[in-house]
């Protein structure tokens, strides 16, 4: 019976381990500023990447019109809640749809030749 | 990319999407901080150079009228001095004393000119205008002398009230002064002619003024 019991507590602390080892290996995306402090105005270009694309994956959507302004909260009239950008694609090539209206990119996942470690630069 | 907010940004990540919608996955948000355009960008072009000499203020007119009006002052002050004494030892301005020895007792001075006046009697040769200016004269620098007081500039009435005011002699001696000064006055400017003994009464009567005041402290 004791050893019942032993059981079950190692079968609980290792089903946490198995669930961080499955969030892990989720896909993971980082957005990268190449500058951390501009001017108003300045151009600058912002890399996102990816890896481990799925194979269900059909696209690609960068949300351009919720850049979250970290200030707003304190300061609302100082400050706007959501970055106002101007963004051009680098790569024409990349048969891209982009709603100016939301300012929403949606990338075709045909575009990208591999499926892993994907960078999209935004200038 | 172009940012036309400022403030400390959170950019999203890209996402995944499928047939079902868009997959979550661990996603790490990038920041970045946007700057209003207030930095002063230095001319490197220009070349150091040294401090400004002081610049030289014009004097204006006003500066000027001050030395202006010190110089005329300066000159009158000058003119002044000149006149005053510059001139006075020169001998252009000489007065006689009355008296050689002011040392003498104003009683005494006053006596001898009044016996002197009395003894000439140059009224009776028709001169009583020049005895009137004599007389009054003599009286008027006894007083100034005796009682310390500017008789000789004042009129017999001025002398008449200060005699009043500061109570200095015997009431009736006043009425005498005032009635010897006041005839005085008419045969010197009203050309009255009194009666001859009416002259010997105001030597006689300024005689015993004198002699009564002599001891008056």
């Amino acid at each position: 019976m004791e050893n019942k019991g032993l059981f079950k507590k190692i079968f609980f602390i290792f089903s946490f381990i198995l669930i961080g080892l499955n969030v892990y290996s989720q896909s993971v995306s980082i957005a990268t500023p190449q500058k951390d402090s501009i001017l108003f105005g300045e151009s600058t270009v912002v890399s996102f990447a990816i890896n481990q694309i799925p194979a269900e994956c059909k696209a690609v959507i960068i949300d351009l019109g919720k850049i979250q302004n970290l200030l707003y909260e304190q300061d609302t009239i100082m400050f706007e809640k959501y970055a106002d950008v101007m963004v051009d694609i680098p790569d024409p090539d990349i048969a891209v749809y982009y709603d100016e209206g939301v300012k929403k990119l949606t990338i075709p996942i045909q575009a990208f030749s591999a499926k892993d470690n994907q960078a999209i630069n935004l200038a | 990319m172009k940012f036309l907010s400022y403030g400390s940004f959170a950019i999203p990540p890209a996402f995944l999407q499928d047939d079902q919608g868009i997959i979550q996955a661990n996603y790490t948000p990038g920041k970045i901080m946007v700057r209003l355009q207030n930095e002063v960008i230095a001319d490197t072009t220009l070349t150091i150079t040294d401090i400004k000499p002081i610049a030289e203020v014009k004097p204006s007119i006003w500066s000027w009228l001050k030395y202006v009006l010190l110089a005329m002052v300066l000159l009158a002050l000058a003119y002044y001095v000149y006149k005053k004494y510059l001139k006075s030892k020169e001998g252009a301005i000489t007065v006689e004393p009355i008296s050689q020895e002011l040392d003498i007792p104003p009683h005494v001075e006053a006596l001898e000119e009044l016996y002197k006046l009395k003894a000439n009697q140059s009224w009776r040769s028709g001169d009583a205008k020049e005895f009137q200016t004599d007389l009054t004269f003599i009286i008027k620098r006894y007083l100034e002398r005796k009682f310390n007081f500017g008789a000789l500039e004042m009129t017999s009435d001025e002398v008449v009230a200060e005699l009043r005011r500061k109570k200095i002699t015997a009431t009736t001696w006043t009425l005498v002064i005032d009635d010897v000064l006041h005839i005085a006055d008419l045969v010197k400017f009203a050309k009255a002619q009194p009666e001859d003994n009416i002259h010997e009464e105001f030597v006689d009567k300024a005689i015993d003024f004198v002699d009564a005041t002599k001891n008056y402290k």
